[in-house]
Protein backbone atom coordinates (compact mmCIF):
# COMPACT_ATOMS: atom_id res chain seq x y z
CA UNK A 1 0.00 0.00 0.00
CA UNK A 2 2.76 2.39 0.97
CA UNK A 3 4.74 1.87 -2.24
CA UNK A 4 1.58 2.02 -4.27
CA UNK A 5 0.97 5.49 -2.87
CA UNK A 6 4.54 6.51 -3.55
CA UNK A 7 4.12 5.41 -7.15
CA UNK A 8 0.81 7.24 -7.52
CA UNK A 9 2.40 10.32 -6.02
CA UNK A 10 5.37 10.24 -8.37
CA UNK A 11 3.08 9.72 -11.32
CA UNK A 12 0.99 12.80 -10.46
CA UNK A 13 4.15 14.65 -9.43
CA UNK A 14 5.76 14.01 -12.80
CA UNK A 15 3.08 16.11 -14.48
CA UNK A 16 3.45 18.84 -11.84
CA UNK A 17 7.16 18.73 -12.56
CA UNK A 18 6.59 19.30 -16.29
CA UNK A 19 4.37 22.28 -15.49
CA UNK A 20 6.76 23.69 -12.90
CA UNK A 21 9.84 23.21 -15.08
CA UNK A 22 8.35 25.18 -17.97
CA UNK A 23 7.21 27.89 -15.63
CA UNK A 24 10.60 28.03 -13.88
CA UNK A 25 12.48 28.06 -17.16
CA UNK A 26 10.74 31.25 -18.19
CA UNK A 27 11.20 32.77 -14.77
CA UNK A 28 14.89 31.96 -14.59
CA UNK A 29 15.62 33.46 -18.00
CA UNK A 30 13.20 36.36 -18.10
CA UNK A 31 12.72 37.12 -14.40
CA UNK A 32 9.01 37.48 -14.87
CA UNK A 33 6.12 35.25 -14.04
CA UNK A 34 4.07 34.00 -16.93
CA UNK A 35 0.53 33.60 -15.65
CA UNK A 36 -0.54 32.40 -19.10
CA UNK A 37 1.42 29.20 -18.59
CA UNK A 38 -1.71 27.52 -17.21
CA UNK A 39 -3.69 28.39 -20.30
CA UNK A 40 -0.96 26.81 -22.39
CA UNK A 41 -1.56 23.55 -20.53
CA UNK A 42 -5.24 23.85 -21.35
CA UNK A 43 -4.43 24.65 -25.00
CA UNK A 44 -2.25 21.52 -25.12
CA UNK A 45 -5.13 19.42 -23.87
CA UNK A 46 -7.48 20.88 -26.48
CA UNK A 47 -4.97 20.46 -29.30
CA UNK A 48 -4.59 16.84 -28.22
CA UNK A 49 -8.36 16.44 -28.06
CA UNK A 50 -8.90 18.03 -31.49
CA UNK A 51 -6.13 16.02 -33.13
CA UNK A 52 -7.26 12.71 -31.66
CA UNK A 53 -10.95 13.18 -32.43
CA UNK A 54 -10.23 14.39 -35.96
CA UNK A 55 -7.56 11.88 -36.96
CA UNK A 56 -7.69 8.99 -34.50
CA UNK A 57 -3.96 9.38 -33.93
CA UNK A 58 -2.49 7.06 -31.33
CA UNK A 59 -0.80 8.43 -28.21
CA UNK A 60 2.64 9.32 -29.50
CA UNK A 61 1.66 11.38 -32.57
CA UNK A 62 -1.03 13.05 -30.46
CA UNK A 63 1.61 13.94 -27.85
CA UNK A 64 3.92 15.35 -30.50
CA UNK A 65 1.09 17.36 -32.03
CA UNK A 66 0.09 18.78 -28.63
CA UNK A 67 3.71 19.61 -27.78
CA UNK A 68 4.41 21.25 -31.14
CA UNK A 69 1.09 23.13 -31.25
CA UNK A 70 1.46 24.46 -27.72
CA UNK A 71 5.08 25.43 -28.37
CA UNK A 72 3.93 27.52 -31.33
CA UNK A 73 1.14 29.17 -29.32
CA UNK A 74 3.64 29.88 -26.54
CA UNK A 75 6.09 31.57 -28.93
CA UNK A 76 3.29 33.63 -30.48
CA UNK A 77 2.09 34.75 -27.04
CA UNK A 78 5.60 35.92 -26.17
CA UNK A 79 5.98 37.76 -29.47
CA UNK A 80 2.65 39.56 -29.29
CA UNK A 81 2.06 40.08 -25.59
CA UNK A 82 5.43 40.13 -23.80
CA UNK A 83 8.15 41.16 -26.24
CA UNK A 84 6.79 44.62 -27.03
CA UNK A 85 6.73 45.35 -23.29
CA UNK A 86 10.15 43.83 -22.69
CA UNK A 87 11.97 45.79 -25.41
CA UNK A 88 10.61 49.01 -23.99
CA UNK A 89 12.41 48.10 -20.78
CA UNK A 90 9.51 49.00 -18.48
CA UNK A 91 8.59 47.24 -15.24
CA UNK A 92 7.93 43.51 -15.46
CA UNK A 93 4.68 44.22 -13.63
CA UNK A 94 3.21 45.13 -17.02
CA UNK A 95 4.22 41.72 -18.32
CA UNK A 96 2.53 40.09 -15.35
CA UNK A 97 -0.69 41.92 -16.16
CA UNK A 98 -0.32 41.15 -19.84
CA UNK A 99 0.14 37.45 -19.09
CA UNK A 100 -2.99 37.47 -16.95
CA UNK A 101 -4.92 39.03 -19.79
CA UNK A 102 -3.56 36.48 -22.27
CA UNK A 103 -4.60 33.72 -19.90
CA UNK A 104 -8.19 34.95 -19.74
CA UNK A 105 -8.21 35.58 -23.47
CA UNK A 106 -7.07 32.05 -24.34
CA UNK A 107 -9.58 30.56 -21.94
CA UNK A 108 -12.43 32.49 -23.51
CA UNK A 109 -11.22 31.77 -26.99
CA UNK A 110 -11.36 28.06 -26.28
CA UNK A 111 -14.78 28.51 -24.67
CA UNK A 112 -16.02 30.13 -27.89
CA UNK A 113 -14.58 27.43 -30.13
CA UNK A 114 -15.27 24.29 -28.08
CA UNK A 115 -17.94 25.42 -25.63
CA UNK A 116 -17.75 25.32 -21.85
CA UNK A 117 -18.54 21.61 -21.46
CA UNK A 118 -16.18 18.90 -20.21
CA UNK A 119 -14.89 16.66 -22.96
CA UNK A 120 -13.20 13.31 -22.75
CA UNK A 121 -10.47 12.09 -25.00
CA UNK A 122 -11.07 8.72 -26.66
CA UNK A 123 -9.22 5.97 -24.87
CA UNK A 124 -5.64 6.14 -26.13
CA UNK A 125 -4.08 3.71 -23.70
CA UNK A 126 -5.42 0.29 -22.79
CA UNK A 127 -6.76 -0.35 -19.30
CA UNK A 128 -4.59 -3.42 -18.81
CA UNK A 129 -1.99 -2.63 -16.14
CA UNK A 130 1.68 -3.14 -16.89
CA UNK A 131 2.14 -5.15 -13.70
CA UNK A 132 -0.16 -5.83 -10.78
CA UNK A 133 2.36 -7.17 -8.32
CA UNK A 134 3.90 -5.97 -5.99
CA UNK A 135 2.13 -2.75 -6.94
CA UNK A 136 -0.40 -1.97 -9.58
CA UNK A 137 1.09 0.09 -12.40
CA UNK A 138 -1.55 1.43 -14.76
CA UNK A 139 -0.44 1.58 -18.37
CA UNK A 140 -1.24 5.28 -18.67
CA UNK A 141 0.81 6.13 -15.58
CA UNK A 142 3.63 3.99 -16.88
CA UNK A 143 3.71 5.75 -20.27
CA UNK A 144 3.30 9.08 -18.57
CA UNK A 145 6.35 8.50 -16.42
CA UNK A 146 8.42 7.45 -19.40
CA UNK A 147 7.40 10.58 -21.30
CA UNK A 148 8.10 12.80 -18.29
CA UNK A 149 11.56 11.30 -17.83
CA UNK A 150 12.32 11.55 -21.55
CA UNK A 151 11.17 15.18 -21.66
CA UNK A 152 13.23 16.17 -18.64
CA UNK A 153 16.31 14.32 -19.89
CA UNK A 154 15.99 16.02 -23.29
CA UNK A 155 15.56 19.40 -21.64
CA UNK A 156 18.62 18.77 -19.52
CA UNK A 157 20.57 17.79 -22.63
CA UNK A 158 19.54 20.96 -24.44
CA UNK A 159 20.31 23.19 -21.44
CA UNK A 160 23.69 21.71 -20.51
CA UNK A 161 25.08 20.10 -23.64
CA UNK A 162 24.21 22.41 -26.51
CA UNK A 163 25.09 25.93 -27.49
CA UNK A 164 21.42 26.92 -27.42
CA UNK A 165 21.23 25.80 -23.80
CA UNK A 166 24.44 27.58 -22.94
CA UNK A 167 23.08 30.70 -24.60
CA UNK A 168 19.89 30.37 -22.54
CA UNK A 169 21.84 30.06 -19.32
CA UNK A 170 24.04 32.98 -20.36
CA UNK A 171 20.97 35.13 -21.04
CA UNK A 172 19.57 34.15 -17.65
CA UNK A 173 22.72 35.47 -15.96
CA UNK A 174 23.32 38.53 -18.10
CA UNK A 175 21.37 39.30 -21.25
CA UNK A 176 23.58 42.21 -22.28
CA UNK A 177 26.81 40.29 -22.04
CA UNK A 178 25.19 37.38 -23.86
CA UNK A 179 24.20 39.68 -26.73
CA UNK A 180 27.77 40.86 -26.84
CA UNK A 181 28.94 37.30 -27.23
CA UNK A 182 26.92 37.14 -30.43
CA UNK A 183 23.87 35.54 -28.84
CA UNK A 184 20.61 36.65 -30.42
CA UNK A 185 18.68 37.13 -27.19
CA UNK A 186 15.29 37.42 -28.91
CA UNK A 187 15.80 34.03 -30.47
CA UNK A 188 16.90 32.54 -27.15
CA UNK A 189 13.74 33.88 -25.53
CA UNK A 190 11.62 32.36 -28.30
CA UNK A 191 13.34 29.03 -27.83
CA UNK A 192 12.73 29.12 -24.08
CA UNK A 193 9.05 29.82 -24.68
CA UNK A 194 8.90 27.02 -27.25
CA UNK A 195 10.41 24.56 -24.77
CA UNK A 196 8.16 25.69 -21.92
CA UNK A 197 5.18 25.50 -24.27
CA UNK A 198 6.06 22.00 -25.42
CA UNK A 199 6.30 20.81 -21.81
CA UNK A 200 2.97 22.47 -21.03
CA UNK A 201 1.43 20.77 -24.06
CA UNK A 202 2.62 17.36 -22.91
CA UNK A 203 1.36 18.00 -19.39
CA UNK A 204 -1.94 19.20 -20.87
CA UNK A 205 -2.68 16.16 -22.97
CA UNK A 206 -1.93 13.81 -20.07
CA UNK A 207 -4.13 15.81 -17.73
CA UNK A 208 -6.79 15.71 -20.43
CA UNK A 209 -6.54 11.93 -20.67
CA UNK A 210 -6.46 11.40 -16.91
CA UNK A 211 -9.22 13.81 -16.00
CA UNK A 212 -11.03 15.55 -18.81
CA UNK A 213 -10.65 18.50 -21.11
CA UNK A 214 -12.32 21.74 -20.05
CA UNK A 215 -11.56 25.46 -20.38
CA UNK A 216 -10.53 25.85 -16.72
CA UNK A 217 -8.00 23.04 -16.89
CA UNK A 218 -5.29 25.69 -16.77
CA UNK A 219 -6.09 26.36 -13.14
CA UNK A 220 -3.90 23.37 -12.38
CA UNK A 221 -1.02 25.82 -12.93
CA UNK A 222 -1.46 26.57 -9.23
CA UNK A 223 0.11 23.17 -8.58
CA UNK A 224 2.95 24.19 -10.84
CA UNK A 225 3.42 27.43 -8.86
CA UNK A 226 3.47 25.52 -5.60
CA UNK A 227 5.89 22.94 -7.00
CA UNK A 228 8.29 25.55 -8.30
CA UNK A 229 8.24 27.44 -5.00
CA UNK A 230 8.82 24.17 -3.14
CA UNK A 231 11.81 23.44 -5.30
CA UNK A 232 13.07 26.99 -5.52
CA UNK A 233 11.70 29.46 -8.03
CA UNK A 234 13.92 29.76 -11.05
CA UNK A 235 15.73 26.49 -10.50
CA UNK A 236 14.89 23.91 -13.14
CA UNK A 237 16.20 21.00 -11.06
CA UNK A 238 14.30 22.39 -8.10
CA UNK A 239 11.10 22.42 -10.12
CA UNK A 240 11.48 18.71 -10.80
CA UNK A 241 12.12 17.92 -7.15
CA UNK A 242 9.29 20.24 -6.07
CA UNK A 243 6.85 18.68 -8.55
CA UNK A 244 7.60 15.12 -7.46
CA UNK A 245 7.52 16.07 -3.78
CA UNK A 246 4.19 17.83 -4.23
CA UNK A 247 2.69 14.80 -5.99
CA UNK A 248 3.78 12.41 -3.25
CA UNK A 249 2.71 14.68 -0.39
CA UNK A 250 -0.66 15.21 -2.01
CA UNK A 251 -1.32 11.51 -2.53
CA UNK A 252 -0.32 10.71 1.04
CA UNK A 253 -2.53 13.45 2.43
CA UNK A 254 -5.44 12.03 0.49
CA UNK A 255 -4.68 8.38 1.31
CA UNK A 256 -4.03 8.84 5.01
CA UNK A 257 -5.93 12.04 5.67
CA UNK A 258 -8.85 13.32 3.70
CA UNK A 259 -9.19 14.57 0.16
CA UNK A 260 -10.97 17.73 1.23
CA UNK A 261 -8.28 18.54 3.73
CA UNK A 262 -5.37 17.94 1.36
CA UNK A 263 -5.42 21.33 -0.44
CA UNK A 264 -5.54 23.12 2.91
CA UNK A 265 -2.45 21.23 4.04
CA UNK A 266 -0.65 21.84 0.73
CA UNK A 267 -1.15 25.59 0.90
CA UNK A 268 -0.31 25.66 4.59
CA UNK A 269 2.92 23.89 3.71
CA UNK A 270 3.55 26.46 0.98
CA UNK A 271 3.18 29.30 3.46
CA UNK A 272 5.49 27.49 5.86
CA UNK A 273 8.15 27.07 3.18
CA UNK A 274 7.87 30.71 2.20
CA UNK A 275 8.40 31.67 5.84
CA UNK A 276 11.21 29.27 6.67
CA UNK A 277 13.05 28.72 3.44
CA UNK A 278 11.86 31.16 0.79
CA UNK A 279 14.41 30.01 -1.74
CA UNK A 280 12.94 26.51 -1.71
CA UNK A 281 14.75 23.20 -1.72
CA UNK A 282 17.27 23.89 -4.48
CA UNK A 283 16.76 27.57 -5.26
CA UNK A 284 19.63 29.96 -5.60
CA UNK A 285 19.50 33.35 -4.03
CA UNK A 286 19.29 35.83 -6.80
CA UNK A 287 21.44 38.85 -6.29
CA UNK A 288 20.99 41.77 -8.59
CA UNK A 289 23.92 43.91 -9.47
CA UNK A 290 23.50 47.39 -10.79
CA UNK B 1 45.47 33.30 -34.71
CA UNK B 2 47.51 36.42 -35.40
CA UNK B 3 46.50 38.91 -38.00
CA UNK B 4 48.96 40.53 -40.37
CA UNK B 5 47.71 44.05 -39.68
CA UNK B 6 45.19 45.26 -37.17
CA UNK B 7 41.71 46.24 -38.32
CA UNK B 8 40.87 49.83 -39.17
CA UNK B 9 38.24 51.17 -36.84
CA UNK B 10 36.75 54.61 -36.68
CA UNK B 11 33.55 56.41 -35.81
CA UNK B 12 32.47 59.77 -37.13
CA UNK B 13 30.29 62.48 -35.64
CA UNK B 14 28.59 60.14 -33.15
CA UNK B 15 25.80 61.91 -31.31
CA UNK B 16 23.40 60.67 -28.67
CA UNK B 17 20.77 62.73 -26.90
CA UNK B 18 18.93 61.49 -23.80
CA UNK B 19 15.92 63.71 -23.25
CA UNK B 20 17.44 67.18 -23.24
CA UNK B 21 20.96 65.99 -22.41
CA UNK B 22 23.48 65.66 -25.20
CA UNK B 23 25.48 62.75 -23.77
CA UNK B 24 27.69 62.32 -26.81
CA UNK B 25 28.15 65.26 -29.12
CA UNK B 26 29.67 64.91 -32.56
CA UNK B 27 32.45 62.57 -31.46
CA UNK B 28 34.96 61.42 -34.06
CA UNK B 29 37.71 58.95 -33.20
CA UNK B 30 40.05 57.05 -35.46
CA UNK B 31 41.72 54.13 -33.68
CA UNK B 32 45.33 53.22 -34.35
CA UNK B 33 45.10 50.11 -36.56
CA UNK B 34 46.81 47.28 -34.73
CA UNK B 35 47.63 49.61 -31.85
CA UNK B 36 46.08 50.76 -28.60
CA UNK B 37 44.00 53.93 -28.49
CA UNK B 38 42.80 55.50 -25.25
CA UNK B 39 39.74 57.57 -24.43
CA UNK B 40 40.10 59.55 -21.23
CA UNK B 41 37.84 61.96 -19.43
CA UNK B 42 36.11 62.49 -16.13
CA UNK B 43 33.00 60.61 -14.99
CA UNK B 44 29.99 61.56 -17.05
CA UNK B 45 32.08 62.76 -19.97
CA UNK B 46 30.25 60.26 -22.20
CA UNK B 47 32.97 57.64 -22.62
CA UNK B 48 30.88 54.59 -21.74
CA UNK B 49 28.01 55.96 -23.79
CA UNK B 50 30.37 55.96 -26.78
CA UNK B 51 31.09 52.26 -26.20
CA UNK B 52 27.39 51.53 -25.81
CA UNK B 53 26.75 53.30 -29.11
CA UNK B 54 29.48 51.26 -30.81
CA UNK B 55 28.27 47.94 -29.45
CA UNK B 56 24.65 48.62 -30.29
CA UNK B 57 23.06 48.97 -26.85
CA UNK B 58 22.11 52.52 -27.81
CA UNK B 59 21.20 53.69 -31.27
CA UNK B 60 23.11 56.83 -32.26
CA UNK B 61 21.04 59.88 -33.19
CA UNK B 62 23.69 60.78 -35.72
CA UNK B 63 27.06 59.55 -36.91
CA UNK B 64 28.62 56.44 -38.27
CA UNK B 65 30.60 53.49 -36.90
CA UNK B 66 32.99 51.89 -39.39
CA UNK B 67 34.96 48.67 -38.98
CA UNK B 68 37.27 48.07 -41.93
CA UNK B 69 35.01 50.40 -43.87
CA UNK B 70 31.93 48.30 -43.03
CA UNK B 71 29.10 50.38 -41.60
CA UNK B 72 27.91 48.97 -38.25
CA UNK B 73 25.76 51.92 -37.24
CA UNK B 74 22.47 51.06 -35.57
CA UNK B 75 22.76 47.27 -35.80
CA UNK B 76 21.76 44.84 -33.04
CA UNK B 77 24.39 44.06 -30.36
CA UNK B 78 24.70 40.42 -31.40
CA UNK B 79 25.22 41.43 -35.03
CA UNK B 80 27.88 43.95 -34.08
CA UNK B 81 29.60 41.31 -31.96
CA UNK B 82 29.47 38.91 -34.90
CA UNK B 83 30.98 41.56 -37.17
CA UNK B 84 34.09 41.54 -34.97
CA UNK B 85 33.62 43.96 -32.09
CA UNK B 86 34.54 42.41 -28.74
CA UNK B 87 34.15 44.30 -25.49
CA UNK B 88 34.39 44.17 -21.73
CA UNK B 89 32.35 46.14 -19.22
CA UNK B 90 33.28 48.63 -16.54
CA UNK B 91 31.24 46.67 -14.00
CA UNK B 92 32.11 43.10 -14.85
CA UNK B 93 29.31 41.19 -16.53
CA UNK B 94 30.16 37.54 -16.30
CA UNK B 95 27.72 34.67 -16.42
CA UNK B 96 28.20 34.34 -12.69
CA UNK B 97 26.82 30.87 -12.08
CA UNK B 98 28.52 29.27 -15.05
CA UNK B 99 31.99 27.73 -15.12
CA UNK B 100 34.95 29.67 -16.48
CA UNK B 101 35.04 27.34 -19.47
CA UNK B 102 31.32 27.74 -20.17
CA UNK B 103 31.65 31.51 -19.89
CA UNK B 104 34.20 31.45 -22.69
CA UNK B 105 32.37 28.81 -24.70
CA UNK B 106 29.32 31.06 -24.82
CA UNK B 107 31.43 33.47 -26.83
CA UNK B 108 31.77 30.82 -29.53
CA UNK B 109 28.00 30.69 -29.97
CA UNK B 110 28.11 32.16 -33.45
CA UNK B 111 30.95 30.05 -34.73
CA UNK B 112 29.39 26.72 -33.78
CA UNK B 113 27.92 25.15 -36.84
CA UNK B 114 24.83 23.38 -35.58
CA UNK B 115 21.30 24.41 -34.71
CA UNK B 116 18.45 23.12 -32.66
CA UNK B 117 17.45 20.60 -35.32
CA UNK B 118 20.92 19.13 -35.35
CA UNK B 119 20.60 18.96 -31.61
CA UNK B 120 17.61 16.69 -32.09
CA UNK B 121 18.87 14.61 -34.95
CA UNK B 122 22.62 14.64 -35.41
CA UNK B 123 24.37 14.05 -32.16
CA UNK B 124 27.89 13.33 -33.54
CA UNK B 125 27.91 16.72 -35.23
CA UNK B 126 27.22 18.41 -31.92
CA UNK B 127 29.94 16.46 -30.22
CA UNK B 128 32.57 17.43 -32.77
CA UNK B 129 31.49 21.07 -32.81
CA UNK B 130 31.42 21.24 -29.01
CA UNK B 131 34.88 19.70 -28.94
CA UNK B 132 36.07 22.44 -31.27
CA UNK B 133 34.44 25.05 -29.03
CA UNK B 134 36.19 23.64 -26.01
CA UNK B 135 39.57 23.79 -27.76
CA UNK B 136 39.00 27.36 -28.89
CA UNK B 137 37.86 28.31 -25.38
CA UNK B 138 40.94 26.73 -23.83
CA UNK B 139 43.10 28.62 -26.32
CA UNK B 140 41.53 31.91 -25.20
CA UNK B 141 41.97 30.99 -21.53
CA UNK B 142 45.61 30.17 -22.15
CA UNK B 143 46.08 33.57 -23.75
CA UNK B 144 45.07 35.24 -20.47
CA UNK B 145 46.80 32.62 -18.32
CA UNK B 146 43.67 31.15 -16.79
CA UNK B 147 43.82 27.54 -17.93
CA UNK B 148 44.01 26.10 -14.43
CA UNK B 149 40.85 27.98 -13.36
CA UNK B 150 38.65 26.52 -16.10
CA UNK B 151 36.38 24.47 -13.84
CA UNK B 152 35.74 27.22 -11.27
CA UNK B 153 32.50 29.17 -11.21
CA UNK B 154 32.66 32.75 -12.49
CA UNK B 155 31.39 34.25 -9.25
CA UNK B 156 34.02 32.44 -7.14
CA UNK B 157 36.95 34.18 -8.84
CA UNK B 158 38.80 37.14 -7.34
CA UNK B 159 38.10 40.43 -9.06
CA UNK B 160 41.34 40.51 -11.06
CA UNK B 161 40.64 37.09 -12.54
CA UNK B 162 37.03 38.00 -13.32
CA UNK B 163 38.41 40.86 -15.38
CA UNK B 164 40.78 38.49 -17.14
CA UNK B 165 37.96 36.07 -17.80
CA UNK B 166 35.94 38.85 -19.36
CA UNK B 167 38.86 39.59 -21.66
CA UNK B 168 39.27 35.89 -22.51
CA UNK B 169 35.58 35.71 -23.32
CA UNK B 170 35.85 38.68 -25.65
CA UNK B 171 38.95 37.21 -27.31
CA UNK B 172 37.31 33.85 -27.89
CA UNK B 173 35.05 35.53 -30.44
CA UNK B 174 38.19 36.30 -32.47
CA UNK B 175 37.21 39.95 -32.65
CA UNK B 176 38.77 42.39 -35.09
CA UNK B 177 38.76 45.09 -32.44
CA UNK B 178 38.55 44.96 -28.67
CA UNK B 179 36.86 47.61 -26.53
CA UNK B 180 37.99 47.68 -22.91
CA UNK B 181 35.78 49.78 -20.62
CA UNK B 182 37.86 50.86 -17.61
CA UNK B 183 39.72 47.55 -17.32
CA UNK B 184 41.70 48.72 -14.28
CA UNK B 185 38.62 49.78 -12.28
CA UNK B 186 38.63 48.13 -8.87
CA UNK B 187 42.02 46.47 -9.29
CA UNK B 188 44.93 46.85 -6.87
CA UNK B 189 48.29 48.20 -8.15
CA UNK B 190 49.76 44.71 -8.60
CA UNK B 191 46.73 43.60 -10.60
CA UNK B 192 46.93 46.76 -12.71
CA UNK B 193 50.56 45.96 -13.59
CA UNK B 194 49.56 42.42 -14.58
CA UNK B 195 46.72 43.80 -16.63
CA UNK B 196 49.02 46.20 -18.49
CA UNK B 197 51.29 43.29 -19.39
CA UNK B 198 48.33 41.19 -20.46
CA UNK B 199 46.87 43.87 -22.73
CA UNK B 200 50.25 44.56 -24.23
CA UNK B 201 50.93 40.88 -24.92
CA UNK B 202 47.48 40.38 -26.47
CA UNK B 203 48.05 43.40 -28.66
CA UNK B 204 51.48 42.14 -29.71
CA UNK B 205 50.50 38.50 -30.23
CA UNK B 206 47.26 39.10 -32.08
CA UNK B 207 47.97 42.45 -33.68
CA UNK B 208 44.53 43.38 -32.38
CA UNK B 209 43.23 46.94 -32.60
CA UNK B 210 42.32 47.92 -29.03
CA UNK B 211 40.30 50.86 -27.78
CA UNK B 212 40.43 51.49 -24.05
CA UNK B 213 38.51 53.81 -21.75
CA UNK B 214 40.47 54.52 -18.62
CA UNK B 215 40.92 56.83 -15.65
CA UNK B 216 44.13 55.18 -14.65
CA UNK B 217 46.79 57.43 -16.22
CA UNK B 218 49.66 54.97 -15.64
CA UNK B 219 47.82 52.40 -17.71
CA UNK B 220 47.07 54.90 -20.46
CA UNK B 221 50.66 56.17 -20.43
CA UNK B 222 52.20 52.73 -20.74
CA UNK B 223 49.79 51.35 -23.33
CA UNK B 224 48.23 53.97 -25.59
CA UNK B 225 49.86 55.29 -28.73
CA UNK B 226 47.07 57.78 -29.21
CA UNK B 227 44.69 59.36 -26.73
CA UNK B 228 41.42 61.25 -27.05
CA UNK B 229 40.16 63.38 -24.18
CA UNK B 230 36.42 63.82 -23.70
CA UNK B 231 34.53 66.39 -21.68
CA UNK B 232 30.75 66.97 -21.55
CA UNK B 233 30.17 64.56 -24.42
CA UNK B 234 32.71 66.09 -26.76
CA UNK B 235 36.23 65.23 -27.81
CA UNK B 236 38.31 68.21 -26.71
CA UNK B 237 41.75 66.97 -27.71
CA UNK B 238 43.48 64.10 -29.51
CA UNK B 239 47.08 63.02 -30.01
CA UNK B 240 49.83 61.45 -27.92
CA UNK B 241 49.24 61.44 -24.17
CA UNK B 242 51.82 64.22 -23.71
CA UNK B 243 50.13 66.37 -26.34
CA UNK B 244 46.72 65.81 -24.84
CA UNK B 245 47.88 66.46 -21.29
CA UNK B 246 49.31 69.80 -22.35
CA UNK B 247 46.36 70.80 -24.47
CA UNK B 248 44.86 74.08 -23.17
CA UNK B 249 41.31 72.74 -23.48
CA UNK B 250 42.21 69.68 -21.38
CA UNK B 251 43.97 71.74 -18.76
CA UNK B 252 40.99 74.02 -18.58
CA UNK B 253 38.58 71.10 -18.24
CA UNK B 254 40.59 69.48 -15.47
CA UNK B 255 42.04 72.40 -13.61
CA UNK B 256 39.71 75.26 -14.40
CA UNK B 257 40.01 78.39 -16.46
CA UNK B 258 43.34 80.12 -16.23
CA UNK B 259 45.29 76.96 -15.57
CA UNK B 260 46.73 76.96 -19.06
CA UNK B 261 48.29 80.36 -18.49
CA UNK B 262 49.87 79.35 -15.23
Amino acid sequence: MFWQQVFNGLSAGGIYALIAVGFSLIYSIMRYINLAHGSLIMIGAYIGYAVVTATNFPLIPALLAAAAGTAIVSVIVERLAFRPIRVRGVSTLYILVSSMVVSILLQNLVMVIFGPSFRTLPQLVSDVPVVTHPINIARLDFYMMIVVVLSLVSLNFVLYRTKAGRAMRAVSFNPKAAALMGVNTDRVVSLAFALAGALAGIAGIFLGIKYSVYPQLGELILKGFVASVFGGLGSVAGAVVGGLALGVIEVFLIAYGSSSFSPVMIYALLVLILLLRPRGILGRIVEDKV
Amino acid sequence: MSQATGARFEFHNLTKVFGGLVAVNDVTVEAVAGGITGIIGSNGAGKSTVFNLISGFYKPDAGQVLLEGQDLTGRQPHEIAAAGVGRTFQNIRLFQGMSVLDNVRTALHRSLDYNVFHALLRLPKIRSEEKRAEEAALEALELVGMLEAKELTGSSLPYGLQRRLEIARALAMKPKILLLDEPAAGLNPGEVADLVNLIRSINAKLGLTILVIEHHMDLVASLCQKVFAMNFGQVIAGGTLAEVQNDPAVLEAYLGKGASHA
